[in-house]
């Protein structure tokens, strides 16, 4: 059986097609980490004499400003960020009381501080809805808005701050938006998965296969495994290599913060006990469930089929077409269940928030459009697995 | 040991490719003759099991084949008429591929494969890609291919298609010497491998099975059918175009043609002993 698999995985990567396309995902990889990683934003800084910073150099002192608030996040840690930043960096303070936008380069703990700033005429606002009979939030004895009002997830126990710029990005780039690298990831796989049944067929193989002992069971199962094992590899070594590129470039530092004290990623609201790195291991789980259904269904297809040529095309068609479908369709129950579709699925950042939203199906259930993933994975490997069986087992070898 | 064709018959949509083909092979080699489309992969197809007869069945020792599954495809080796390989894979590769489908353990199917690359004189490019292989090298590791798990029952569709006539000699010499005891089907054009190496000779025509048996027996059927005529000029052409002519040559001036027919063609004919190809031509004239 191992032979068998080892034969498959062979044939599928000496494929120039597919050698081709990993090539083109290694380069997207690359441009990705470019971005991402070594040419972000947390790689420059500007320090309050403003003295411009780059590389490692702006890594260390965004850390070590981080560094300051590491621990419990509460308004009164917020209470210090903003005094602090409001001493180093008066100008770019003044900025961002008055709305307008702030330099990038500042030090990413301060970076979001906005978001608790009220606006000058927040009395008013208090006023104008006290007389509409509504209510706003009181804010802190600073001034601020408390981050009680961001969400429900942090009542009893304080969450933990910590770096995150390096998280973030990583998840961000892996799969936290439709255009990271997990999208590219899984067009591979159905490129290689398309051929892995319709490519016996156009070869006229199938004959010699069909006959064998092992044709008809085993090898079905060999070639099935050898796709999945295949999905599991590119999407495993593309996580290996970001996570090379980012501990080589930014180190483990925040790990065990808060994500939703990481306040770029706008995950503030979600109610999942996650720190940075669980996150990003969350996020890989979410695109494996998600290669591993595309390379399911990919199969099913290629069995189908009569040249890899033709099972790429309906592959590809029937991989995009929930991502279309879910486009043009109004916000509603269907379009949230649209979600469990590989290329709806890959993004990470969305099976997040969606429970955050009160008119998502999933509202206040924040693990429900991960399990609805994962469970529609097990059934498209089980469904998908099994009419690939018996569609190649019952192939009529009639030239 | 035995292989029963009942009533097998196969329909791609109305056009009928075997029509109730009833048949049993024990231990020998069979020689499927037949012109263009006359059924003959279709046949092996069948009995290879897969395709799927629209009715009938295949036995092998009295149970149907499609309920033996593995234990039946454990025991069959099989040439299909033309195939792909993988132009990327050298020929050591191939055959261990086949050796891990046909469940071999690792070890002997390296042993196997060396061995029959050996036999096969491939043994030199056993690490070369088969893309770089000539059609008779491939032919030869197709049918190396077959031999990898020792099968009961052999099927080669055309095994001798592209072989040299060196290599022909060896296949048949090497068809002998493993068919011992083994159920050998073969289909081919080339009538004297048939003549050379089938014990037994089935003839195919437009999907039914007109004839089986010894070369021998199948032969009486057109004994005293086989006519050589001298003719000249226009009484040759008259001939050939009336009758079936198997062979001409020129012998001083005058054509010598060899020609089956139930009646004699001319006043002048003397009967000839007949060949198989002789036979052949008798059943396809109007085809070939
Ligand atoms: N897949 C198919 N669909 C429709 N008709 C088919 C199919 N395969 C074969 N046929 C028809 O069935 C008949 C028998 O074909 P088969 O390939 O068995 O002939 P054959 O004796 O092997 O011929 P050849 O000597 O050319 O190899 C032919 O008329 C052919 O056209
Ligand atoms: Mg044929």
């Amino acid at each position: 059986m191992l032979r068998m698999i080892r034969f498959e995985l062979k044939k599928i990567c000496s494929d120039s097609v597919v050698i081709g396309s990993i090539a083109v995902l290694l380069l997207i990889c690359f441009l990705i980490l470019q971005a991402y990683c070594f040419g972000s934003s947390a790689a420059s800084a500007i320090t309050p004499d403003g003295t411009r910073l780059s590389g490692r150099e702006a890594i260390a002192f965004h850390q070590s400003i981080a560094e300051k608030y590491a621990g419990d996040f509460t308004d009164d840690t917020i209470a210090e960020m903003v005094s602090d930043f409001s001493a180093a960096y008066p100008a770019e303070y003044a900025k961002m009381t008055e709305g307008g936008s702030v330099s990038s380069w500042l030090p990413s703990s301060y970076l979001y501080l906005a978001m608790f700033i009220p606006p000058a005429n927040y009395d008013e606002i208090a006023q104008d809805a006290l007389a509409e009979g509504t209510s706003i939030p009181p804010l802190t004895e600073d001034g601020l808005v408390s981050i009680r009002d961001y969400g429900a997830a942090y009542a009893d126990k304080p969450l933990q701050y910590g770096y995150g710029d390096s998280w973030a990005y990583f998840f961000m780039g892996f799969c936290g938006q439709t255009i990271a690298i997990a999208f590219p990831a899984l067009i591979v796989i159905i490129i290689a998965v398309s051929a892995v049944f319709a490519s016996e067929y156009s070869a006229k193989m199938d004959a010699l296969i069909l006959i064998a002992r092992h044709g008809k069971n085993r090898l079905i199962l060999a070639k099935l495994l050898a796709a999945m094992i295949f999905a599991t590899g590119i999407i495993g070594g593309l996580f290996i290599l970001f996570s090379i590129a980012f501990g080589l470039q930014y180190g483990a530092v925040g790990w065990n913060a808060d994500m939703q004290t990481n306040l770029g990623l706008s995950l503030m609201g979600v109610n999942l006990p996650l720190n940075n790195l669980q996150l990003i291991l969350f996020g890989f789980g979410i695109v494996w469930s998600a290669g591993i259904f595309t390379a399911a269904v990919t199969a099913m297809i290629s069995a189908v089929s009569k040249t890899p040529f033709s099972s790429l095309i309906v592959s590809f068609a029937v991989f995009m077409a929930p991502w279309m479908i879910r486009r043009l369709l109004p916000e509603g129950a269907l379009r949230d269940l649209l979600l469990v579709f590989p290329a709806n699925a890959v993004n990470a950042a969305e099976v997040l928030r969606l429970p955050v939203s009160a008119a998502s199906i999933y509202y206040d259930q924040p693990l429900a459009p991960a399990l609805c993933i994962a469970f529609a994975a097990v059934v498209a490997v089980l469904i998908a697995g099994t009419l690939a069986y018996r569609a190649f087992k019952d192939h009529q070898a009639a030239g | 040991m035995q292989l029963t064709l009942d009533r097998l018959t196969k329909q791609y949509g109305d056009k009928t490719a075997l029509d109730r083909i009833d048949a049993v092979f024990r231990p020998g080699i069979y020689g499927l003759l037949g012109a263009n489309g006359a059924g003959k992969t279709t046949l092996m197809r069948l009995v290879c099991d897969i395709l799927k007869p629209t009715s009938g069945e295949v036995a092998f020792n009295g149970t149907n084949i499609r309920d033996l599954g593995e234990r039946y495809r454990s025991v069959i080796g099989y040439l299909p008429q033309d195939f792909g390989y993988y132009p990327n894979f050298t020929a050591m590769n191939f055959l261990l591929y086949m050796a891990s489908l046909k469940g071999l353990n690792a070890g002997y199917a390296k042993k196997k494969s060396l061995e029959l690359l050996e036999t096969f004189g491939l043994f030199a490019v056993k690490d070369k890609k088969i893309k770089t292989f000539s059609g008779g090298m491939k032919r030869r590791l197709g049918i190396a291919q077959t031999l990898l798990n020792n099968p009961q029952i052999l099927i080669l569709d055309e095994p001798t298609a592209g072989l040299d006539p060196k290599e022909r000699v060896k296949f048949r010499s090497l068809l002998r010497s493993f068919a011992e005891d083994k159920i050998v089907i073969l289909s081919t054009h080339i009538v004297t491998d048939v003549e050379y190496i089938a014990d037994e000779i089935l003839v195919i025509k437009g999907g039914t099975l007109l004839k089986k048996g010894a070369e021998s027996t199948i032969l009486q059927e057109i004994a005293g059918k086989v006519w050589e005529c001298r003719a000249a000029g226009q009484e040759a052409e008259r001939l050939e175009t009336r009758f079936a002519v198997c062979s001409r040559k020129r012998e001083n001036g005058e054509a010598v043609l060899r020609i089956v027919s139930d009646e004699k063609p001319c006043a002048a004919a003397v009967s000839a002993a007949p060949c198989l190809e002789d036979l052949y031509l008798y059943y396809f004239q109007r085809e070939v």
